[in-house]
């Protein structure tokens, strides 16, 4: 049986807001309060603090960061509130350190919050160009897609296409570029009298034209905005498959036809198996090969998921031992900050 | 009591102990109750804490029956700070203090007795954390009278006022950090601090007028920090800045009148509010940096978070038409809360129900690419590595296997089960690659192509033994037959080989199979004998079913035939049944054997060998033809006896790919289809991307990513030479002397772009078979012939070699490299076969021999060469070139 094992207990009031492990799983950034703290990972295949980090502003708390593929350096992408930066770890005499390499201006840093920030996953032998992009989105709507002109440098980035016209909050972005094709999907919320309902939209690269392109509505939640999305890893099957986390999870498959339509695919089999899929999902990772889900949700569980001909739950994990048996209310999380409780479906969880 | 009453649940506050004890006041009764812990207690499986006395939750109580004469009606009261069921209550002018263990009650303090004054009824109270002799408690707005009175308890007697006469009070709270403070929300909308040492009228500090002050209290952690709330906002203080107005947080609710606030008293930065009507409780957490302040920093807060738009609230879902009524942070275990939910039932009664929720942090899990899984939640991290069977792990497993070109060796990696059967047709294809097979009958080819592509017609004869069924011969259906692993006719021989296979197959344990091969072949009396032999050389206990096949069989006549129709259905073992549908069937029939043939439990290339033997030449294409596309589609990898290395292998691969995500097989598979049919990629890719070259690619990638360089060297290697490919391998580096002579031995690959060099090239090339000393320019007319130093021994670039010679390690071969390459620990301890190479920094200029530079930079960071400053080594130490992910 393997055990889980922590690797640090942060003081109170340490709130780990993200987590990000780079391309070959060797370094892990972890951010909490104003601080990004850096984990390498040993021979012994332990995990090990390092003794630089990033330390931002007092007041500035640390939302999202993202690593650069390990190709352009030790790159991470971090952002607050309202502001990204891109920081570099660069090794001097008598050890290294994190250089904040550049600010990419923010239009109306004041009106906004980003919500989510990633780099592209970068390929080797990709017909592509091999440039190192941003891309965020912020609830007012806005999908940015930034582009290093000098890798080295990391000084200059150039706006390569902005999206603004979504009436919609974005809520999460995740980037799918494999040999063929580049494609962002966004979680959007929408909320009305009726509720807040969510969509997954799909921007796409259209190389014809050499250009990004607004596409289609891929998905749709219902109760709940969408909290993530994840593109599983595509070790080039005919399909891409996202998973969206919401009130609940859904898996969807789909195609790129001409004229960059979507058609979902294989709908029997991504039925999800409902009795592990009661609570509302929080975050998403998928294994390198995109054969495993794993996915975090409101009754402190972590939960993997598997395809066999349906997706079932293999495995779940308790956290740090804590008790299950408990009865488990509904919680919705905003973002910022903070976490309505609400109570609606009460189930005991028997483990 | 309870059909007079309603119980209505919603004033209770937790004691301040770990033992989950709780007091609640209902219909004038102070009830202490205790409930599990929490997921301890599996017993509690009750959906809430139901509170009654047959429950057995029940603690304690005190009942203090409603004194109609005196309308003695509990209406507030205070928990003892540390006390097990102590409280001190109040109706209207009088104080009590009250036992709950004891079921003790007794009066503290009459405001009454004070005759000249009107009555004041007390309002709020609040039990001084730090010195529990004082309760503070709040009267009502009287206009010769200040509203705050701090009551002795031990005493009984009034200490001290606080408060502008006439002005009332809202809220009001002691400070968990400090004896004498206390805040207050007055009815002139302002949020005072008032200190009991300060003994002047107005010794408080406050705030400007604001708003109107609901309710306000002191953050547990933070000494300086005080949240209020008011309407619909809900805002942190600095006490020291109450002047300036500006609070430091500011939160709009969703939904107006908030009526409670409490901060958790275990995650100092948490604070929860619930609204009149409301059916969440909202929580919120604040980055603790924004609520810290270092001593002596005097800067005010400008209240950053104000400046961003508010967040829009969104109204959740209605669920159930209750509402929240009151709820409590447990006092020590965190993020655990009561809470009371009121309800209407059907008649409008209100109906109070308690519950005990546990929240959950979310967690931010994400997977490492070597599949462990990280996870961090709240302030705690946690890594935990995974077992999860998955693709990416088996990969690897083979990886080391030597997974590869070699198809009798991936069969043994990958075990029985269909790959087992992928990697033997591959083996029958390398196999064949020697013999001189027909053209037009390549056992590559496959079936569907065999049978599609060659217009032949069948032989039909009549099989000698019973049940002599119609069979049908020719070349191509032979060449089927072996792509099947069944009997076939070799060409010029009769001899189908049948009894080989047969021995083979009981060896491998397929006994049926064996039977069944022996009856479609040789009739059902070869079948007896062959079945009454494994009967008798198997152990017992396998031998029931068989004994009773045996039975059955030998009986076999007309009769036996039409008694059997039918039932052969039901027989469980797949072989079994084929053999009695295949006996009782009437071989002339359009539609005969059908059951055989669409059997699933039936392996495909069986299914195939049969109907190769059975079925007239339209049948068999047609079946054929709708097999290959179904099980293509499916993305049985079996399937591959049907497709070869012709037509369908793509799709075939693709969607055993979607299914598996195996890229590895569908790799090797691909790269050795390319060699064995070189046209099958130029014929069916009608993709602009091969489909192949992106396989490559990802499976390369997957090396990159679990930093198994080696390994993919290997690999590269063994594809090119599987492929023969000769393209030139491009130079990545070039050494060039001063005179724009290469170093290298090797000219040919000098870079000449530029026609000064080419010429330099040109001119002074020494003949390849020259041998030259290695410590000069190679060009004679050189200025300065003799090549670098090394930094630390001084001998030249080139200079034969002064070191032992290491153990044979350099002679090893790439297949010696391979099987090196599975244990890690032996790789390290090789000695380094590279010392005498010559390395140097790109930054400075200045190298070596890489043992000696190797030996310096363990004890120095600067280089070597006498002064120069360059940190050589830590350079480039960004890079994971340990391959740690292994």
């Amino acid at each position: 049986m393997l055990q889980s094992n922590i690797l640090a207990d942060l003081s109170p009031g340490h709130c780990i807001k993200d987590v990000a492990v780079n391309w070959h799983g060797t370094k892990m950034a972890v951010c909490a309060n104003n601080s990004v703290i850096i984990w390498s990972m040993n021979s012994q295949q332990r995990w090990i603090k390092e003794d630089v980090g990033i330390e931002l502003d007092k007041l500035k708390t640390v939302q999202r960061i993202s690593w650069a593929h390990p190709e352009f350096g030790q790159v991470l992408a971090v952002s607050t509130l309202n502001e990204i930066s891109i920081w570099e770890y660069r090794s001097s005499n008598g050890g290294g350190q994190w250089f904040n390499r550049t600010t990419p201006p923010i239009s109306e840093p004041r009106h906004l919050v980003i919500k989510d920030v990633q780099f592209s996953p970068s390929y080797s032998g990709m017909g592509r160009s091999r440039a190192l992009d941003l891309a965020y989105c912020t609830d007012s709507g806005q999908l940015k897609i930034l582009r290093c002109k000098d890798a080295r440098l990391l000084k200059d980035w150039e706006t390569v296409k902005e999206f603004s016209q979504c009436k919609d909050a974005f809520t999460c972005l995740a980037w799918n570029v494999t040999s063929t094709c580049s494609m962002i999907a966004v979680g959007t919320s929408e909320s009305s009298a009726k509720g807040t309902r969510g969509e997954v939209k799909l921007f796409q690269f259209e190389e014809s034209k050499n250009e990004w392109v607004s596409g289609d509505i891929v998905a749709k939640t219902y109760n709940s905005q969408v909290h993530d999305v994840a593109f599983a890893p595509n070790p080039v099957r005919s399909f891409h498959t996202l998973a969206i986390a919401a009130a609940e999870l859904q898996i969807i498959d789909f195609k790129v036809t001409d004229h960059l339509k979507v058609k979902l695919v294989n709908q029997d089999q991504n039925k999800i198996d409902h009795d592990q899929n009661r609570v509302e999902v929080w975050k998403l990772s998928w294994s390198s090969l995109g054969t495993t889900l794993c996915a975090t949700g409101d009754d402190g569980l972590i939960r993997l998921w598997k395809n066999n001909n349906k997706w079932e739950c293999t495995k779940t994990i308790k956290w740090n031992g804590m008790a299950v048996q408990l009865f488990i209310f509904k919680i919705i999380y905003y973002e910022k900050d903070s976490i309505i409780l609400l109570i609606c479906r009460l189930f005991c969880l028997k483990n | 009591m309870a059909d007079k009453w309603i119980s209505d649940y919603s004033n209770f506050k937790w004691t301040n102990s770990d033992k989950n004890l709780f007091i609640v006041l209902n219909n004038n009764t102070f009830t202490l109750y205790s409930i599990p812990a929490q997921g301890q207690n599996s017993d509690l499986r009750k959906q809430d804490v139901e509170l009654s006395e047959s429950c057995g939750t029940l603690y304690q109580r005190a009942v203090f029956p409603c004194d109609s004469q005196h309308r003695k009606i509990y209406k507030n009261f205070v928990v003892h700070p540390s006390k097990i069921g102590e409280i001190v209550t109040s109706c209207q002018q009088k104080l009590y203090l009250i036992d709950i263990e004891k079921g003790e009650s007794s009066d503290i303090l009459n405001l009454s007795t004070d005759r000249r004054q009107a009555v004041k009824r007390i309002n709020l109270l609040d039990w001084n954390k730090r010195c529990v002799d004082n309760v503070a408690l709040s009267i009502d707005k009287f206009r010769t009278a200040k509203s705050i009175h701090i009551a002795d308890i031990n005493k009984g007697t009034v200490i001290q006022e606080f408060g502008s006469e006439g002005e009332g009070v809202q809220s009001m709270a002691w400070s968990p950090h400090h004896t004498d403070t206390l805040v207050a929300g007055t009815s002139k909308k302002r949020l005072e601090i008032f200190d009991m040492r300060g003994k002047s009228k107005d010794s408080g500090r406050r705030t400007n007028d604001i708003q109107e002050i609901d309710g306000a209290c002191f953050s547990p952690k933070y000494e300086h920090i005080l949240a209020s709330h008011s309407d619909e906002y809900v805002k942190i203080w600095d006490s020291r800045f109450l002047k300036s107005a500006s609070p430091v947080h500011s939160i709009k609710s969703p939904t107006p009148d908030i009526f409670k606030i409490e901060w958790s008293p275990t995650h100092p930065t948490r604070l929860s509010y619930i609204t009149k009507g409301g059916k969440h409780i909202q929580i919120k957490d604040f980055p603790a940096n924004t609520l810290e302040k270092t001593e002596g920093d005097q800067t005010e807060f400008t209240g950053v978070h104000d400046q961003e738009p508010q967040h829009k609230q969104k109204s959740a879902p209605e669920m159930f038409g209750s509402t929240i009524s009151n709820f409590s942070w447990h006092p020590k275990v965190p993020n655990r809360i009561l809470c009371c939910k009121k309800t209407n039932d059907d008649n409008g009664i209100p109906v109070y129900k308690l519950y005990d929720i546990a929240l959950y942090e979310p967690i931010i899990a994400k997977f490492s690419p070597c599949d462990s899984l990280v996870w961090g939640c709240s302030g705690t991290l946690a890594h935990r590595s995974m077992d999860t069977q998955d693709i990416s792990d088996t990969m690897k497993k083979r990886i080391f296997d030597g997974y590869g070109f070699d198809p009798s060796l991936n069969k043994k990696i990958v075990g029985p089960g269909s790959l087992y059967a992928f990697w033997s047709f591959y083996e029958g294809v390398v196999s064949h690659e020697k013999t001189h097979e027909d053209h037009d009958l390549r056992f590559k080819n496959g079936v569907h192509s065999l049978l599609d592509s060659v217009t032949h017609e069948s032989r039909q004869e009549q099989m000698s033994a019973r049940p002599s069924p119609i069979v049908y011969v020719s070349a191509v259906r032979s060449k089927c037959q072996e792509i099947c692993r069944w009997p076939h006719c070799r060409p010029g021989r009769f001899d189908d080989g049948c009894d080989g296979i047969v021995k083979k197959l009981i060896t491998s344990g397929e006994q049926d199979k064996a039977v069944a091969m022996m009856l479609f072949y040789r009739g059902i009396d070869a079948a007896i004998t062959l079945l009454q032999n494994i009967i008798n050389d198997s152990p017992l206990e396998n031998n029931e079913k068989r004994i009773l096949l045996l039975h059955a069989l030998s009986g076999f006549n007309e009769q036996w035939i039409q008694n059997i129709r039918g039932l052969g259905k039901t027989v469980r073992n797949a072989y079994q049944r084929a053999m009695f549908t295949f006996l009782s069937t009437e071989p002339g029939r359009e539609d005969a054997y059908r059951e055989i043939l669409y059997d699933r439990e039936l392996l495909l290339e069986d299914r195939v060998g049969f109907a190769c033997r059975f079925l007239s030449d339209a049948r068999l294409l047609k079946f054929v033809g709708s097999q290959c596309s179904e099980e293509v589609a499916a993305g049985n990898i079996r399937a591959i006896v049907l497709t070869g290395l012709k037509y369908q292998l793509r799709e075939l691969l693709q969607s055993y790919l979607d299914q598996t995500s195996d890229v590895q097989t569908v790799c090797l598979a691909l790269t050795m289809a390319k060699k064995h049919e070189p046209a099958m990629d130029a014929i069916y890719d009608s993709d602009p991307r091969d489909f192949s070259t992106i396989v490559m690619e990802n499976y390369l990638r997957y090396f990159d990513m679990r930093c198994m360089w080696i390994e993919r060297a290997l690999f590269q290697n063994d594809v090119r030479k599987l492929l023969k490919n000769k393209a030139k391998i491009e130079q990545h580096l070039y050494v060039i002397c001063s005179c724009y002579k290469s170093i290298s031995d090797r000219p040919s690959l000098m870079y000449n772009t530029s026609a000064k060099q080419s010429r330099a090239v040109n001119d002074r090339a020494p003949s390849s078979k020259e041998t030259h000393d290695k410590r000069f320019c190679p060009s004679k007319y050189c200025k300065s012939p003799m090549l670098p130093r090394c930094a630390l021994c001084m001998y030249h670039l080139g200079t034969t070699s002064r070191f032992q010679p290491s153990q044979a390690v350099e002679k090893r071969g790439s297949s010696e490299r391979r099987q090196s390459a599975v244990p890690e620990e032996t790789r390290a301890v090789i000695s380094n076969p590279l010392k005498e190479w010559f390395v140097w920094c790109l930054a400075c200029g200045h190298g070596g021999h890489s043992l000696h530079i190797q030996e310096w930079f363990a004890e120095h960071k600067l280089c070597p060469s006498p002064g120069c400053k360059c940190t050589c080594s830590l350079l480039d130490m960004s890079l994971p070139l340990d391959g740690v992910a292994r």
